[in-house]
C-alpha cells in the first residue's frame, strides 16, 4: 500500500520529534519507516499504529556519549549519535596522521609566514589597541568556512550559530557532511577561542598581564587556528568520500 | 534465537551483501526473514549500527539513489571488504561445525 504525501511528512515529523537532527540519517530512516509501514498497512494495520510499531523496534538502543553514563541517548537518537561518532572517529584518525606526516608541507610553511606577518604587527605596543588586528587570526577561518559552505552545495535552510538554540526542531536539521567539514575546519570549536582572546586583549590593554604573556598567547592561538585551517582544506576529499559525495 | 545471533550478525549481513551485490537496510531484514522462514529476525536497532560500523571501517561502501521520491541508501562490499567476508564466513562456518559436534556428539563405541 503506497503512502500519501501527508503520511510521508508525518514520518519525517515523527523522526524529528524523536530528536534526530542529521539529514543523512533521517533520509535512511525515512526510507526504512516507509517500507516497514507500507508492509504493515498491507496486513491491515492503520498508519499511526504501524508508525508506532516501527518506531518501537528502535526503543531498546542506548548510547552513552559521556563518561559515567551521563546524559544517555535512547532509541533512534542513540543510533544517530553512534552513526555520527563513527564518521567523526574516521576523520579524527586522519587528522592525527595528517598532522604528523605533513607538518612541514608548503601550506604549513605559508601559514607560518602569515603568523610571522601578524607577529610583525603585534610587536608594536600601539597596535595592541587595534582589535581588528587581533581578529586577523580569524580571517582564514572565515574564508575556509565560506569556501566549505559553497563547496558542499547544500540547501542552507538550516539554522546555525546561536540561532540554533532558539530554532524549531525542523529547522535544526543539518547534514553530517557539512557538520564534519565544519568540525575539521574548526568552525565548530575555534570560535571558543574568542572567549580567551577578548579578555586577553583587555587584560593587556589595562596592563593586567605582561606584554610577553599576551604576545605568546596570541601567537599560540594564531598558530593553532591556522594549522587547523590547512588541515581542513586537505581533509575535504576525505570527508566527501566518507559521506559518499 | 536473538541472543545467539548477536555475535554473528555482521557476518550474516556481509554474506547477504556478498551474494546479492547491493542491498538497503529494510531489504536485508526481509531477506533474512525470508531465507530462514521467519526463524531469524534481525532487529532494526541492531542492523543499522552494524551497517554504519562496517561502512566506517570501509568494509562496506554506501550509495544513495532516489526511489519513489525518497532517498534510499544502498550498501555494497568494497574490494577491501572482500577478504573480510571470506575470513568471517569461514570463521562462522567452523564455529557452526564445532557447535554441531558438541550438540550431537558421536557415540564412542558403535555396536
Amino acid at each position: 500500500m503506497k503512502l500519501t504525501e501527508t503520511q510521508h511528512k508525518n514520518i519525517i515529523n515523527y523522526l524529528i520529534g524523536e530528536g534526530l537532527e542529521y539529514k543523512e540519517f533521517i533520509d535512511e530512516m525515512t526510507d526504512h519507516f516507509i517500507d516497514s509501514i507500507e508492509a504493515k498497512m498491507g496486513e491491515g494495520m492503520s498508519f499511526f499504529y504501524a508508525l508506532e510499531e516501527t518506531g518501537n523496534a528502535f526503543k531498546n538502543e542506548i548510547y552513552y556519549p559521556f563518561p559515567l553514563k551521563l546524559f544517555p541517548r535512547i532509541g533512534l537518537k542513540a543510533m544517530e549519535k553512534r552513526f555520527y561518532e563513527s564518521k567523526k572517529r574516521e576523520i579524527d584518525a586522519d587528522l592525527k596522521v595528517n598532522f604528523k606526516t605533513s607538518f612541514f608541507s608548503i601550506p604549513n610553511v605559508l601559514v607560518l609566514c602569515y603568523i610571522g606577518l601578524v607577529h610583525y604587527f603585534l610587536r608594536e605596543e600601539s597596535s595592541l589597541q587595534d582589535i581588528w588586528l587581533i581578529y586577523a587570526w580569524m580571517l582564514p577561518s572565515f574564508l575556509t568556512f565560506t569556501y566549505l559552505r559553497i563547496a558542499v552545495k547544500e540547501p542552507m535552510d538550516n539554522v546555525g550559530g546561536i540561532g540554533w538554540l532558539f530554532a524549531s526542531k525542523q529547522r535544526r536539521v543539518r547534514s553530517v557532511h557539512l557538520n564534519l567539514l565544519m568540525y575539521v575546519n574548526g568552525s565548530k570549536w575555534l570560535g571558543w577561542f574568542n572567549v580567551l582572546v577578548i579578555p586577553l586583549h583587555y587584560f593587556r590593554k589595562y596592563d593586567y598581564v605582561p606584554a610577553y604573556f599576551y604576545f605568546y598567547s596570541m601567537l599560540f592561538i594564531i598558530t593553532i587556528t591556522l594549522l587547523v585551517q590547512v588541515q581542513a582544506i586537505k581533509m575535504i576529499p576525505k570527508v566527501n568520500k566518507l559521506l559518499g559525495y | 534465537m536473538e541472543k545467539h545471533i548477536k555475535g554473528s550478525l555482521s557476518t550474516i549481513v556481509l554474506k547477504l551483501l556478498d551474494d546479492n551485490g547491493r542491498m538497503y537496510g529494510y531489504e536485508i531484514t526481509q531477506k533474512v526473514k525470508e531465507l530462514t522462514s521467519g526463524d531469524i529476525q534481525i532487529t532494526e536497532g541492531a542492523l543499522y549500527p552494524i551497517l554504519h560500523k562496517l561502512e566506517a571501517e570501509e568494509v562496506l561502501s554506501a550509495e544513495t539513489e532516489k526511489v519513489d521520491g525518497r532517498i534510499r541508501k544502498y550498501y555494497r562490499i568494497t574490494p577491501k571488504g572482500n577478504a573480510t567476508v571470506v575470513d568471517r564466513v569461514a570463521e562462522l562456518r567452523a564455529f557452526a561445525e564445532n557447535l554441531n559436534l558438541i550438540l550431537n556428539p558421536k557415540p564412542l563405541f558403535n555396536n
